[in-house]
Parts: C-alpha cells; structure tokens; sequence
C-alpha cells in the first residue's frame, strides 16, 4: 500500500467534515468519472468525496477533471492490487485561486 | 491558491518499477527488431536483377552501347518510341498454327534479331506500354536464344514518363549484325516432355500464370497458381523481391538456391504469354524456370488432361482486404 | 507470427501505459472538454501519417493497400460504431487493451464484437453488407485517397497536412507545463510519438508478412473468429498474431504497473458492455474497419474511405454521449469550444460553477450563488 500523493495545503480545512463515499469499482469509461460528477454535484462546498476504484484511466482523468472544475484533489491512494481511492474536496464558489 | 497534491519524492526504484522498465525496454526492442526485419526484408534485391529501373535508361540511352527493342504493336511504335530503340513485335516472333502464339523456328527469330541489330556483344533492354507481358516474352525469346544479358524496362514506357523521359518518331538506322543463336533448351519445355513428367509422377512443380478464374475452369494437373498480374504492382512495376519471393512461397514454389541453378519449375498460361512474365519473375528469384510454351491452348489442343479445383486455401484473394 | 505479435506486444503494452482509447478522446473532448487523448490520437496519426509517407515517397519500398470508399457502408458502418464504443465503454483497441488488464465486461464486448463480424461478413447480415458496399469511384485505377482527389503526389499532401497539424500539436505540448502529479501513466506526448511510431513500423513489418497494411483490430478479430468457427488458417496473417500481442502486451504492462485485476462491471453494465461490442462488430466489419483500420492507419494513406468512417466515428460517439451523458445543448456548446489543452497546473483558474445539474457544470455564467 503505497501513497502515490500526500495532501499539501491543508489550511483551508473543510467546513463541514462530511466524507461521502463512491464506489466505482467494475465500472469504465466513462462512469467512474460521471458518477462522481453526480456526486459532486450533490456535495456543498468544502464537503469530502471519496472515490475507489479499479480503473486506470479513470484514476488520471478525474483529478484531471476535479482541478479544471476548482475542486481539490487530496490524495490520491494505491488500497491493492488494481485499485486506487481518490479523496476530493468541492471547491468553493467563485474564490480558490 | 489551488494546488494539486505534491508527487512523493522517489524513493529509489522500486523492485516492480525496475521489472516493468526492463519488460519495456524488452518490448521497445522487440518493436525494433520487427520493424527492422521488415525494412531489411522489403529493401532485399533480387537474386538475378534483371530489371532496369527508368532513371538509369537515361544514362544506358547516352552511352548508346545498349541496342533498345520496342515490343508495342507497329502503330504504338511509329507515334514515338525511345531514341534508337527498334520494333519487334509479336508477330515476328510467332506464328498461328493449330495453336494460337507458337515459337517461330529459330532461323526466323535469328533473321529478326539479325535485322533488329541485336548481337551476342551488346547488352539489350526490351520495354512495351507497361503491361509488362509482352516485353517479357521478348526477353524469354532472347533468353531462349542464348543472348547473355537482357533486361527490361521497369514499369515500361509509362514509369519512364513518369520519370520524365521524352520519345522519339525518329526511325532507327540498324546495321544488320552477324547474330549467332546459342539455344538453350532449358527454358522451355514441349508437350510431350511435360505429360509424360507428369505421367511418371517425376515432373518439377508446375505453375499456372493465369487468373483465378481462368485456374478454376480447368488447369494442368497438380498446377499451382501465381498469377502474372500478381506480379506487378499498380504502377505495373514489378513488386520487390521479397514481396515475390512470399507470393512463390504461397504458391508453394520451393526456394531458389543461392549458389547453383535454383531448381526447376513449369511455368504456363494460355498461350504462353503470360507465362513468360511469371519466367522472368522467378529467374529472378534465382529458380530455373521453364516455359511450357504451348500452353492450356496446347494442351487442350493435343488432349492432355485437365484437372478442375478450386486454388487452395490462401491462394484466393476473397478472405483478404475486405475489412482491416 | 513473430513480426505481428511483436508487434501487438508494443502496441498493446503502449496502449495500456498511454491509457490510450480513442473512444475516450472523442467522448472527453466533449463531455468534460479533455482534449488530452484526442491530441494523443492526433500525434499518433500524424506521426505515423508523415512517416509513411516519407518512407514511401522516398524508397517505394512496397505498395500500400488502400481502404476502399463505400460512402453508405462507411457512414452507417462508422456511426453504429461511435455508437457502440461509447457504449461499450471503449473502442475497438481500448476494449482489447481492457482486456489484457482484466476487464471482464471488455471480453464481453470484445465477444460480441467478433460474433458481429462474422455475423456480418459470413452470416446472415451478408447481403446487407454486400448492398452497402458499392465503392463510389469503380472504374477508376487509381486508390481513393485524398491524393488522388486533389491530383497531388501523396507525400507532398501528406507533408501539407501533417507538418501543419504536428506544429501546432507540438506547441500545444510546450505550452502545458509538466507532468500532473497523479498521472502514473506516460505523459500524452510521449504515448503519441510511441504510438505514431508503432504504427510506422507495423506498416513495414507486416508488408514484410506479405500484408500490405498497418495495424487493424476488426479484420484480425474477424479472422480469429472466422478461423475458430471454419478452422481455415489461411485466415490467420500478420495482424491475427499483432491482436494477440495486444491483449499479452497490456496484460504485462498493468500487470507490471499493478493495474491488472480480473473485474466485473455491475450487471446492467455488463449488458450494456455486451450490447455496445455487438453494435461496434456490426458498424465496424460494415464500414470495414474500426478505429484503428480507419482512424489511425486508414488515415495514414490519406484513404477517403477511412476520412468518412473517422468522421462518422466521431459524429457516433458524439451523439451516443449526448443522449446517455448529457443534453444536447451541452455538446453543442463544446462543439462550438475549441479543444482545449488540459492545464494541469493552471486548473484553479477555472472558476467553480453552480452545479445543481451534472451536466451543466459548463456553463458559461460565472454568477456564484450557492455557498458564496
């Protein structure tokens, strides 16, 4: 179990601590990524998604998406063999950067 | 400011990191290697080149050493030809008896080559408009005839167009040389000969040069096919010596020896004609290949036996370039 | 048999590490406006496209085999492909490439695929096949390419075409600053020159098998179900042993990477894989090729066939994303954007949407409301 990524900057601590889970494993293209669209979509801002999954591509193509949206990227994790967890944090309206 | 999560430092390589850089480096080599045999395989010259290509006629024509013979039909001739070449056509070189496109009789072909300035001494370079066939059957003529160094113009006149060479409808003036037939009987093979090789079980792989078509209504007993049109390309330059050694192996032709005389094979079409491009191709690859001259008209002709069956698998076109 | 799988193993292996799938770079290009797979794609074929072209323009080693152009076949042919590949979640190389990774849904749609193919070439959709298929330039002895429409030497439209598109691919590559951290496979730049590479040298390989082709997917599946269902080997060449490569080169390549598991998609998802491979056999043996037949090699020869598959390729899985992802004024929208290079660092510039639709997370209003 190797961390790929460590979490930098955490001083923008979330407002509300809520970590909300997905499971994708067994899924591809595309739905790893518009299930957690979805699930986004549904968090308010500063609010924790967390991610597991089993598709590679996946693991490059959804923090790619979460940091075009303004949302952060926290860790992402190797669990096993072929599978990965990727925390994210909904960004805030308007004011990340 | 939003900063995405930091790669950790790299550690060293870890023990699954280095195998799968070895295994790429494996791969990428492998790559290689295919990618190599294949531009050395396809860059492969023939055993026997017997081709001009267009570019080098310009300097031959300079040189004026080599005697140049059309094998167009007259008319195509007289409206332009190459710079001092002289016209043999088919019919000098044939008569219609019986069968259609016999061999003339060897004094007739030498009293053509006497007129047409051909000479043991000169090398000869044979063209037509690009189909290839029938500056094939002159060069066999010749081959025939003993004379020690024919080639033929690659591609035919279109290729030396397309190369920017410019004709001529200047008549050649020919000095009648003293041109002496050396035959040589090994390249071709007659009737009898060939059925009772056949009869006997002894007789070398026998090659048909026509079409697939033509091949399923009936061909020579045992015959392979490799068509003669297989052997030029689009352009109607003939394909490279890889390409034809794979379409011989297909055919399943045995492979040329390098060192002697390859082994022999038959090689016929209808009349001959045809045959004689596929003579050419395989002398090139080093084989020792001979014309059934009289060909399925011949046969047929003189009741030989006809065997009907479909090519074999891997001979038909129809499982290939439909879907990629 | 050694030549292609070599072969396969590099382009599979190279498939896996570049996460390359042309299905996902249609689709991301518009869904959530990722141009870094359709560069990916665009570099591969151009680079393969200009080598080609060179090496043939140069030496005339061999004869390149020249897609046909069937207008009806290819656009039918290429839109139920988009179709399917979107649904299947991968296009034809994508879904082999899965499958040496583990993907047990992608055997499923690869399954389906090769029973279409030969359900289409051999079986009862024949004579569909046959109607479709009526080439639009008979007669005419030379090959349907863009070459010959414009009456241009093909290196000279080749260099015209390419150098162009490769500039501007390339300044497009220095402008996106380094490697995003949670990237673990190759960078795009690099899967794009090893593919285009890949494919320049398949060309040359597979000529020397006697197969004047570069890398396909659909004729070598089609040939391997073919072969299993007639015992034929005559049909087995080059490209059956490239397919076979693939799947052993990206099962070593995840395996290697800790990517390879055997996993399956949930049940509705697994028909869905199904259903998509059959849709993709069908468009693909129709339109004579797949994304790799036309969209990468067909390219290279500049094939007007393969120029109108491509396209109905994308105008499939455009359309199929739309109606399963998205609404369509979402993809008009990124229609009408241009593809943007993704900016791994410069990301925070983007501005975070309202987002009460998934969908509508585009939106071109900047006005914050929730949680400001």
């Amino acid at each position: 179990m190797s961390k790929l990524a460590t979490p930098v900057e955490e001083k923008a601590q979330a407002k509300t601590d809520t970590l909300h889970k997905l499971d994708v494993r067994g899924e591809i293209c595309p739905y790893p990524l518009t299930e957690t669209k979805k699930a986004m979509a549904k968090l308010g801002p500063g609010e924790r998604l967390e991610v597991v999954l089993d598709y590679p591509l996946s693991l490059e193509t959804i923090p790619r998406w979460a940091q075009q949206q303004g949302h952060r990227v926290l860790t992402i994790e190797e669990l096993g063999p072929a599978e990965w967890r990727i925390l994210l944090e909904k960004g805030r309206d308007g004011g990340e950067s | 400011m939003l900063i995405p999560a930091m790669p950790t430092p790299t550690k060293g390589l870890t023990r699954r990191e280095l195998l799968r850089r070895a295994a790429e480096v494996g791969v990428f080599l492998g790559l290689l290697g295919s990618g190599g045999y294949g531009l050395w395989a396809l860059s492969r010259p023939y055993a026997r080149d017997r081709l001009l290509p267009p570019p080098e006629l310009r300097g031959l024509l300079e040189e004026g050493t080599a005697r140049v013979l059309d094998a167009r039909p007259p008319l195509a001739y007289r409206r332009g030809h190459l710079p001092r070449a002289v016209n043999v056509w088919d019919l000098d070189l044939h008569v219609w008896e019986d069968v259609p496109r016999r061999l003339a009789p060897v004094d007739r072909l030498v009293e053509t080559m006497r007129r047409a300035g051909v000479g043991h001494e000169r090398p000869v370079v044979v063209y037509d408009g690009g189909e290839g066939v029938w500056a094939a059957r002159l060069l066999w003529v010749l081959d025939y005839l003993g004379h020690p160094d024919v080639r033929l113009l690659d591609g035919g006149l279109p290729a030396w167009a397309s190369h920017g060479g410019g004709l001529t409808e200047e008549p050649p003036r020919v000095e009648p040389t003293a041109f002496e037939p050396r035959p040589r009987p090994e390249v071709l093979i007659a009737f009898d000969e060939l059925r009772a090789a056949l009869e006997a079980g002894d007789a070398p792989p026998v090659v048909d040069a026509r079409t697939p078509a033509e091949f399923a209504e009936g061909h020579l007993p045992g015959a392979r096919l490799l068509p003669a049109e297989a052997l030029l390309g689009a352009d109607g330059r003939f394909r490279g010596a890889h390409e034809l050694t794979l379409k011989a192996k297909e055919a399943g032709l045995p492979r040329a020896s390098l060192k002697a005389e390859g082994p022999e094979v038959v090689v016929y079409s209808r009349t001959g004609l045809r045959a004689s491009l596929v003579y050419l191709g395989l002398v090139m690859l080093g084989l020792a290949p001979r014309v059934y001259d009289g060909g399925l008209a011949e046969w047929r002709h003189l009741g030989g036996p006809i065997e009907r069956s479909l090519p074999s698998p891997g001979q038909g076109e129809e499982h290939r370039s439909t879907c990629w | 048999m050694l030549l292609g799988g070599s072969v396969g193993v590099a382009f599979g292996w190279a498939l896996q590490r570049g996460r390359f799938c042309v299905n996902s770079a249609f689709r991301d290009a518009v869904l959530i406006r990722d141009g870094t797979l359709l560069s990916t794609w665009a570099l591969a074929v151009v680079v393969q496209m200009l080598g080609l072209q060179a090496l043939l323009g140069l030496t005339g080693l061999f004869e390149p085999d020249v897609p046909p152009l069937w207008p009806a076949a290819n656009a039918l042919g290429g839109f139920a492909f988009g179709v399917g590949m979107v649904l299947a979640g991968g296009c034809a190389s994508g879904t082999c490439y899965r499958v040496g990774e583990g993907m047990l849904g992608s055997l499923l749609a690869l399954l389906g695929f090769g029973l279409m193919t030969v359900v289409v070439d051999a079986g009862p959709l024949r004579p569909l096949q046959d109607a479709l298929r009526t080439p639009l330039l008979t007669g005419t002895e030379q090959a349907a390419t863009l070459p010959a429409l414009l009456g241009a030497p093909a290196w000279a439209v080749g260099l015209g075409l390419g150098l162009p598109l490769l500039g501007a691919l390339l300044w497009q590559a220095a402008r996106s600053r380094g490697r995003a951290p949670y990237q673990r496979g190759w960078p795009w730049l690099l899967t794009g020159l090893v593919l285009g590479l890949i494919g320049l040298l398949a060309w040359v390989s597979s000529a020397a098998a006697g197969r004047a082709y570069g890398l396909s997917i659909t004729g070598p599946i089609r040939s391997w179900f073919l072969y299993l269902t007639t015992g034929d080997p005559g049909l087995l060449d080059w490209g059956s042993w490239m397919l076979l490569g693939l799947i052993g080169g990206a099962f070593l390549a995840a395996r290697l990477s800790g990517e390879a598991k055997l996993r399956l998609p949930p049940p509705a998802r697994t028909l869905q894989a199904l259903g998509g491979g059959l849709l993709m056999g069908f468009g693909a043996q129709l339109a004579g090729g797949c994304n790799i037949g036309h969209g990468f090699t067909g390219l290279a020869v500049l094939s007007l066939g393969s120029l109108l598959t491509t396209a109905a390729i994308v105008l499939g899985a455009w359309t199929a994303s739309a109606l399963l992802f998205g609404g369509v004024g979402e993809r008009l929208r990124a229609l009408r954007g241009r593809f943007r290079a993704p900016e791994p660092e410069g990301a925070a510039r983007v501005p975070v949407q309202p987002t009460q639709v998934p969908m509508e997370i585009q939106t071109q209003t900047t006005t914050p409301k929730e949680g400001s």
